[in-house]
């Protein structure tokens, strides 16, 4: 049952762990907001929800059609539950409650990543190493090889880019590319439509609040 | 923002979970007071500095003030959440440019709290770590070894747990009011005198530079207000947590400086505190509770002061990275480490300032109670005296464009307070010898308190050029992280993320 290709919240989460052994490449809060972010992207991306950039808030849109897979229809079950539209802030902390770990349990369902206990045995957490170190480091090393030879960007390529620039990947995801070639994903990013753009701006606010939040 | 109370939501629900309620707020804030540092450290470092008794009097007084001062900054604490409460409010309520200079001074005065600290660790840890540890260490080596792993800890964004820094505090709080039972129970000559209250111990020639040691113990209350984003109820929890936090350090301080001058007499404690400095509290405590207790008292002091001094590079790291992220500073100090999330240039800067103070006092052989803990700690405190008569300006001058507040809280008590806090920075800067302990003809009077004027003309400065270079920043300056997506409304800037988008990468 192996998807033809892994949805943006999946290669996000790929990005941010260690290809090699799993562990996170991210702080727990930032990863929380990240893969929040990718996932309302993605329902963005199928036009389950629209994005108004004014009020910077989330509006449930085409409710009658079923989302694409089973993570998406019970984020979507969760929207459509609310009686009030609420801010992407609340969104995003909203589902960066659980996020990390309905993406992990996606990847475990097609096969990308098996969970794995680490830990002393009074601090056991649950690691997701991939199943195959090459298909994890795939979508990193797609978006170097087409930045550093500056060929059409995907959508979902650029906005996953953005979405790592914003938390705080860009150091991993783009060590060893020139200075054209991240001049090139720059001007790329520019250019992703308003709504998404917005999405992502939010999500990287959100990590800078987390990062003031004083409390651990 | 009145929500009414129809279907229930289950995000609402599943966030108000983590949310902050007033007792911890209130706890919060008084981890960031230091207590025992304060009653241990500034007070007889304070009388001996200055030779003036009116330190509990300046705390009554101060205590007034800021509880009216409170009035204006929690109608704005309701307003406006960012966790630069001071200059996110002189921006909006002044304008931009008072907004930057603010933004740099409380810079400089968390920098200096927070560097002060590594004199008090080194002047009283090193007598005690070496006879206890059998090592030769002097202070400046304790201080060294404090700041690695401060460094080290401000990296890898480990701090106290809220829980154990509760704890802790409450120990010291507990502590202070142990010793101040005891001291008064044995007051000197035999009879209890209150004198040190009256206004004549106060109103003597130098008084202002109690005005700045009271402020000094005072830091710390205004980040209740920090904390609105994460608060219950912001239009109620912090506004609570600042009046009780503001009302129980005046009744601590004032009781505790006063208990001091009640176990010497008030003709002595001057004296006292020049001779015995830092260790006046807990030799009072030995002679009047035993040994044992002044032990306790040490060992709460060092960890009320290491825990101090994470919590302050904390702060001032994440500072400096708020302002990188709002463009006011250099975005690169809006970087974080990926794994740990730590505000990387924010920590590094406070660390390279810190290694070099420390170096700097230790190869002038100045003292590190008096001229690194007492000056650098006043002086910060010195400038958020500044920083509250500008807040109190800028409630004035919020409430006027924008109105929606009555006349008590939007100008009467703001404008009390403006004028309070005005003459106290005059009056500081007038008496800054007596702060300093130094003659009236030296540099260091000037030195100090000019520091903030170019600190203050070098913000204005680049809010020009921020103006003039980079408009869309210059416009959203004082709205914190928040600030590329423009989410708040309250200078009527339109969330607009797309022109900034290209600053992702």
């Amino acid at each position: 049952m192996r998807p033809a290709s892994l949805w943006l919240a999946d290669e996000y989460f790929l990005i941010a762990h260690r290809d090699y052994d799993g562990r996170p490449r991210l702080n727990s809060s930032a990863l929380a907001l990240g893969i929040a972010g990718a996932l309302l992207i993605e329902l963005a991306l199928h036009r389950k929800i629209r994005i108004n950039p004014q009020q910077l808030e989330l509006i449930v849109a085409n409710p009658d059609q079923p989302p694409p897979d089973a993570t998406a229809h019970a984020i979507m079950d969760q929207l459509i539950a609310e009686p009030e539209i609420m801010s992407i802030s609340t969104w995003l902390q909203f589902l960066g409650q659980t996020g990390t770990q309905r993406v992990a349990d996606r990847l475990i369902r097609s096969g990308v990543v098996r969970p794995q206990l680490t830990g002393p045995p009074w601090r056991r957490t649950v690691l997701h190493p991939p199943l195959d170190a090459n298909e994890a480091i795939l979508p990193a090393v797609r978006i170097r090889g087409v930045a550093s030879r500056q060929e059409p960007v995907e959508l979902s390529d650029a906005l996953l880019t953005g979405l790592a620039a914003a938390t705080g990947l860009d150091s991993f995801l783009l060590q060893d590319l020139d200075a054209d070639g991240r001049q090139f994903l720059r001007e790329v990013i520019a250019q992703l439509p308003r709504p998404l753009m917005c999405l992502i701006a939010e999500t990287k606010a959100a990590v800078g609040a987390a990062v003031l939040a004083r409390r651990r | 923002m009145d929500k009414k109370p129809h279907a229930a939501s289950n995000v609402a629900a599943a966030l108000a979970h983590d949310r902050l309620g007033t007792t911890r707020i209130t706890q919060f804030a008084l981890s960031a007071a230091a207590t025992l540092t304060v009653v241990a450290g500034v007070f007889p470092t304070g009388y001996a500095v200055t030779g003036i008794t009116g330190i509990p009097a300046a705390f009554v007084l101060l205590g007034i003030v800021l509880i009216v001062f409170c009035v204006g900054y929690n109608a704005m604490s309701r307003r406006i959440s960012n966790a630069g409460a001071f200059y996110a409010y002189i921006a909006q309520g002044v304008s931009r440019p008072a907004g930057v200079a603010a933004a740099w001074i409380a810079m400089l005065c968390y920098n200096l709290l927070q560097v002060g600290l590594y004199g008090i660790f080194g002047g009283l840890g090193a007598p005690l770590l070496n006879s206890a540890l059998h090592t030769n260490l002097p202070w400046w080596g304790w201080s060294l070894i404090a700041w690695a792993i401060v460094a080290v800890l401000g990296l890898a964004q480990v701090e106290f747990n809220g829980s154990v820094l509760g704890l802790l505090m409450l120990a010291e709080v507990m502590l202070i009011l142990v010793y101040f039972g005891a001291f008064v129970s044995h007051p000197s000559g035999g009879h209890v005198t209150a004198t040190t209250f009256l206004p004549s111990h106060l109103f003597v020639s130098g008084w202002g530079s109690l005005l700045v040691i009271a402020v000094t113990g005072f830091v710390g209350f205004e980040s209740a207000a920090f904390y609105s984003e994460e608060a219950k109820d912001s239009h109620r929890t912090v506004p609570v947590a600042t009046y009780v936090v503001v009302g129980l350090i005046a009744l601590l301080y004032c009781l505790s400086s006063w208990a001091m001058t009640v176990v010497t007499g008030p003709d002595h404690i001057v004296a006292q505190s020049q001779r015995q400095g830092g260790d006046l509290v807990f030799n009072l405590a030995a002679q009047t509770l035993g040994a044992a207790w002044s032990t306790v008292g040490h060992v709460l002091l060092l960890t009320s002061v290491f825990a101090a001094m994470i919590s302050y590079h904390a702060s001032a790291s994440r500072y400096v990275f708020s302002l990188g992220r709002e463009g006011v500073l250099p975005s690169v100090f809006g970087r974080t480490l990926p794994r740990t999330g730590a505000p990387l240039w924010g920590s590094l800067t406070q660390t390279v300032i810190g290694f070099a103070v420390i170096v700097g006092y230790a190869s002038a052989h100045l003292d590190p109670m008096v001229n690194l803990f007492f000056w650098l700690g006043t002086t910060g405190g010195f400038g958020v005296l500044v920083l509250l008569a500008a807040t109190s300006a800028a409630v004035i001058g919020y409430f006027r464009r924008r109105g929606g507040e009555n006349v008590w809280r939007s100008v009467i008590a703001p404008f009390l307070t403006l004028l309070a806090l005005a003459a106290a920075v005059v009056l500081s800067v007038a008496n800054f010898a007596t702060l300093l302990g130094v003659d009236s003809h030296s540099a260091a009077r000037w030195a100090f308190p000019a520091a903030y004027l170019v600190i203050a003309f070098g913000g204005v400065l680049w809010a020009t050029v921020l103006r003039i270079r980079r408009p869309e920043v210059y416009q959203r300056i004082g709205l914190g992280v928040t600030a590329e997506t423009g989410r708040s409304t309250a200078l009527g800037t339109e969330g607009d993320s797309f022109d900034r988008a290209g600053s992702l990468l």
